[in-house]
């Protein structure tokens, strides 16, 4: 089967079997209609040669029988002559006319009863050869003898009665002549008339059929072909079988044999038609019949031929045609198959070639093609495919080279945008009022989202964004805001400030109208109240767990425009107070839009089910798996980054409580030193930390005294020092003019003396010496509040 | 609470801080150190090793002696500066202005 295939495969092979398989049905086709046309030609040769057969023999048997009555007719004036001679002479003339003619093998001359009253009824003398004598000559034995008696009543007999009342010659069927040997006999019997045209007498002439036999016999052409002929009524009056010769006709023995067709031909026959039809024989087989009649007795004359032996040279001719065909198919398939595998020789080395091509060999070497036809062609555009992959493969190389560094770049781009995140988590191990976790996940290497957060003066400052677009044109303006919201927020607490000067920074050069939604918060720690603003973007989910009950709710957020859209743009402040144990949970859409394989999004109700009251980092772990499995194996199309903060307000109840009031006199400093000794001796600072302290409560009481109170006009100034378990706050307020030293506290440090300017050293130091500096104007007063972490107790003892 | 002396060692002022420098006691010693700013000729030595406590307001003080002597050519050094005192000196970057004994 395997070998089968393979030769079928090959184009020569295909290709021979084709010719050879169209070769075979046309040569099979013209030896057929050949074989038909040579047999037809045959059989129309063969009607004519067995119709002029059988012409031959009719004129054969008329002759006979128109000689026989022609002698019968001549003795009847003979016989009228006599008829009143003595009988003797009648005796005479039947004598003579055995006597001349051979064929005559018996003559009567049978009168009317009682024609010769003397004679009584019969009177009828007849002569007859005998063929059986011993001697063999057939002239010379004739008998003589009358026909007619009590026992043989020949007035009565067919051969009478017929020519009697047809008055005309009349011949009998054939009958077999029982007394002289087995022959079959015919007679001719004319009638005698006497002048008033009565018949008188009937003259017959009885005539063997011997020779009827041999003239049949003489018939046959082919080995097996024989001829038979039949009598008026269908009965065989010779053919080869004896035993049917008068005992059978054509129609008993059709029956016998069953052939209803050999009935038709025997109809036909005995109709006295002429033809040629095939046949069933049941000695030959297959053959064909040719008959024709016998005008002259009403008989049928039949040759039947073996159709083998009629188309013996047909079928020897079809035999020699057939092997030539076989011999000429034979050398045609050799010829086309080393023909057509010479010419498709080059197809087999081009597909070495082209393997060799395939295998990473681009400078293989083509075969030499020295025909200028489809192979010459097939050629020149191997060849032309080959230079072009060169040149492709050479460009693949090199724009891979390309992409390659690019990769390279991009991996260091995507380590510095994620160095640019928070990455340490829990970022404050120390506290316990509040536990973050963030995550971003990119979809490209690098990506435009963002988020960050930090502390200051017991403020978290908070931010969430998404850059329009993604990839690097995102990740450059990420890396842009990022950095603006570190450095906008270090001298500013009010998110929506915090967001105007950023808005307009990036409005300002905006040509690839980039921009950002963005979420920047501030929440106060001790206090817990959250101030916020929404640039466009989604609004956190506010999980709150208050007296058992856990609530899921977004906060409210105005709708604002993202930044970088418009400049100038006012971004209003939005405030609440967030309650112990609530976390804020903030992401992306990258959450909410993430895609499964069938497009559909994750959604916002589906984050809401999702989510889970818990740690900060299994919130986040929690809805992360949940995006997988819900993505699947769909591609992630945005970033994804959430961030989480549990906020857990630290109730810390207050166990130190001192005040003071100053008027604004520099002269009263030394009050609130001795006030600031007492306070830290009572709460356990060492020294340098008193010092400290003390330093900057002065420069923030002195600021008031400088700055709040215009020259000249009295004021107070309250100082209240609390403590709980963790920190000293101290808040210094004043009824005085608005004045927020914390807008001033930078100072550059490293200019040089002739450069520094003389003030600005006081917030500047607070700020370095406290934990916390905070500004507020509340009931028309500025109060700062300043935190400092306690001494812990194991520093107290050592 | 807080007292100034001003010597002549070497050929170089030293002038001697002792007790609170506070903005209660800047006003004083702006009168006292006087003479520091006025002196064209003679390398200033600032001797802290009394010296308490300093505020902003001492700092400024420390800071216009070293303008208005820089500007004559002559160095401004501070002596025997606690550690605590150090350190406020470090947060405020004066530190990088003086040359320290």
């Amino acid at each position: 089967m395997k070998h089968r295939f393979r030769v079928i495969r090959s184009f020569s092979a295909r290709l021979s079997l084709w010719v050879i398989v169209t070769a075979t049905i046309i040569l099979l086709v013209t030896a057929m209609v050949m074989n038909i046309v040579v047999r037809e030609g045959i059989l129309r040769e063969e009607k004519l040669r067995a119709s002029y057969a059988l012409e031959n023999a009719e004129q054969h048997i008329d002759g006979v029988f128109i000689a026989v009555e022609t002698a019968v007719k001549n003795n009847v004036n003979e016989i009228k002559k006599n008829i009143h001679a003595p009988h003797e002479e009648m005796y005479r003339i039947t004598r003579e006319m055995v006597e001349t003619n051979p064929m005559i093998v018996g003559s009567a001359i049978a009168f009317e009863p009682n024609f010769y009253p003397d004679q009584g009824r019969w009177f009828s003398p007849y002569s007859y050869r005998d063929t059986s004598s011993a001697d063999g000559d057939p002239t010379t034995v004739i008998h003589e003898k009358q026909l007619g008696n009590s026992a043989y009543d020949y007035p009565n007999k067919e051969w009478y009665q017929t020519p009697r009342n047809l008055k005309q010659g009349y011949w009998s069927e054939p009958y077999c002549d029982t007394g002289g040997g087995e022959i079959t006999m015919v007679t001719y019997s004319y009638p005698l008339l006497d002048d008033a045209g009565n018949v008188y007498a009937v003259v017959t002439a009885d005539v063997s059929l011997e020779w009827l036999s041999q003239l049949m016999d003489s018939l046959k052409y082919y080995d097996h072909s024989y001829s038979f002929v039949l009598s008026r009524n269908g009965t065989f009056i010779t053919h080869p079988k004896q035993d049917v010769v008068l005992n059978e006709t054509i129609f008993s023995f059709a029956e016998k044999v069953g052939d209803t067709k050999m009935a038709q031909i025997g109809k036909e026959m005995v109709a006295g038609k002429m033809d040629m039809e095939p046949m069933k024989s049941p000695k030959l087989g297959k053959a064909f019949i040719f008959y024709k009649p016998v005008k002259h007795t009403q008989w049928s004359m039949a040759i039947v031929c073996s159709a083998e032996d009629f188309f013996k040279t047909a079928t020897q001719a079809g035999i020699l045609v057939g092997t030539l065909i076989l011999l000429m198919l034979l050398i045609l398939t050799f010829i086309l198959y080393k023909g057509v595998k010479r010419l498709s020789q080059p197809l087999t080395l081009f597909t070495q070639a082209v393997d060799e091509v395939a295998n990473g060999n681009l400078q293989a070497t083509l075969p030499e093609i020295h025909t200028e036809d489809e192979m010459q062609r097939l050629r020149n555009s191997f060849c032309t495919m080959q230079q072009s992959l060169i040149q492709q493969m050479e460009e693949l190389k090199r724009v891979n080279e390309q992409k390659g560094r690019i990769e390279g770049e991009l991996k260091v781009a995507s380590n510095i945008q994620r160095a640019m995140l928070p990455k340490t988590f829990p970022p404050y191990p120390d506290r316990d009022d509040i536990d973050i976790y963030g995550q971003l996940t990119s979809a490209k290497e690098v990506g435009g989202d963002l988020f960050d957060f930090y502390i200051r003066d017991e403020k978290l400052f908070f931010c969430i964004g998404d850059v329009s677009g993604k990839g690097v044109p995102a990740s450059l303006v990420m890396a842009v805001i990022r950095s603006l919201f570190r450095t906008l927020s270090a001298h500013e607490h009010h998110p929506e400030r915090i967001i105007t000067q950023m808005n307009d920074r990036m409005a300002e050069n905006n040509e690839q109208n980039m921009f950002v939604t963005l979420f920047v918060g501030v929440l106060d720690l001790p206090t817990g109240k959250l101030r916020y603003c929404n640039a466009g973007h989604n609004p956190p989910l506010l999980l709150t767990e208050k007296d058992g009950t856990k609530q899921k709710e977004f906060l409210p957020c105005d709708n604002n425009l993202p930044v970088g859209v418009m400049g100038g743009w006012k971004f209003a402040l939005q405030e609440t107070m967030v309650d112990t144990n609530t976390t804020i949970f903030l992401y992306t859409d990258g959450l909410t839009e993430a895609e499964n394989a069938d497009h559909q999004l994750f959604g916002e109700e589906r984050m809401m089910d999702v989510i889970l009251f818990a740690t900060s980092q299994k919130i986040i772990d929690h809805m992360t798996d949940a995006v997988q499995t819900f993505a699947g194996d769909a591609e992630q199309s945005d970033d994804l980054t959430m961030l989480a903060i549990r906020y857990s307000q630290v109730q810390n109840t207050v166990r130190f409580h001192q005040k003071i009031t100053l008027n604004n006199d520099v002269e009263q400093v030394p009050l609130l030193s001795e006030f600031v000794d007492t306070v830290c001796e009572s709460l356990g600072f060492d020294p340098a930390t008193t010092m400290q302290l003390n330093l900057a409560l002065e420069e923030a009481v002195v600021n008031v005294m400088n700055y709040a109170y215009p020259p000249d006009t009295k004021g107070d100034i309250h100082i209240v020092a609390e403590a709980d378990d963790k920190r000293l706050k101290v808040t210094v307020s004043d009824n005085g003019m608005p004045f927020d030293p914390t807008t001033h506290r930078s100072v550059d440090t490293t200019l040089s003396a002739e450069e520094r300017p003389i003030g600005g050293l006081g917030i500047h130091l607070i700020t370095q010496l406290m934990d916390s500096v905070n500004y507020e104007r509340k009931n028309n007063m500025n109060v700062l509040t300043l935190r400092k972490k306690l001494p812990r107790m194991e520093e107290l003892k050592s | 609470m807080m007292k100034t002396t001003l010597k002549e060692e070497n050929n170089d002022y030293v002038m001697y801080f002792e007790g609170r420098l506070d903005t209660a006691t800047a006003s004083q010693v702006q009168l006292d150190v006087k003479p520091l700013i006025d002196n064209t000729d003679h390398d200033i030595i600032l001797d802290c090793s009394k010296l308490e406590y300093i505020s902003s307001s001492g700092l400024r003080i420390f800071l216009s002696i070293l303008k208005s002597t820089k500007a004559n050519g002559h160095h401004v050094y501070i002596r025997e500066l606690s550690n605590d005192l150090r350190q406020v000196f470090t947060m405020t970057g004066f530190i990088n202005l003086f040359e320290f004994k």
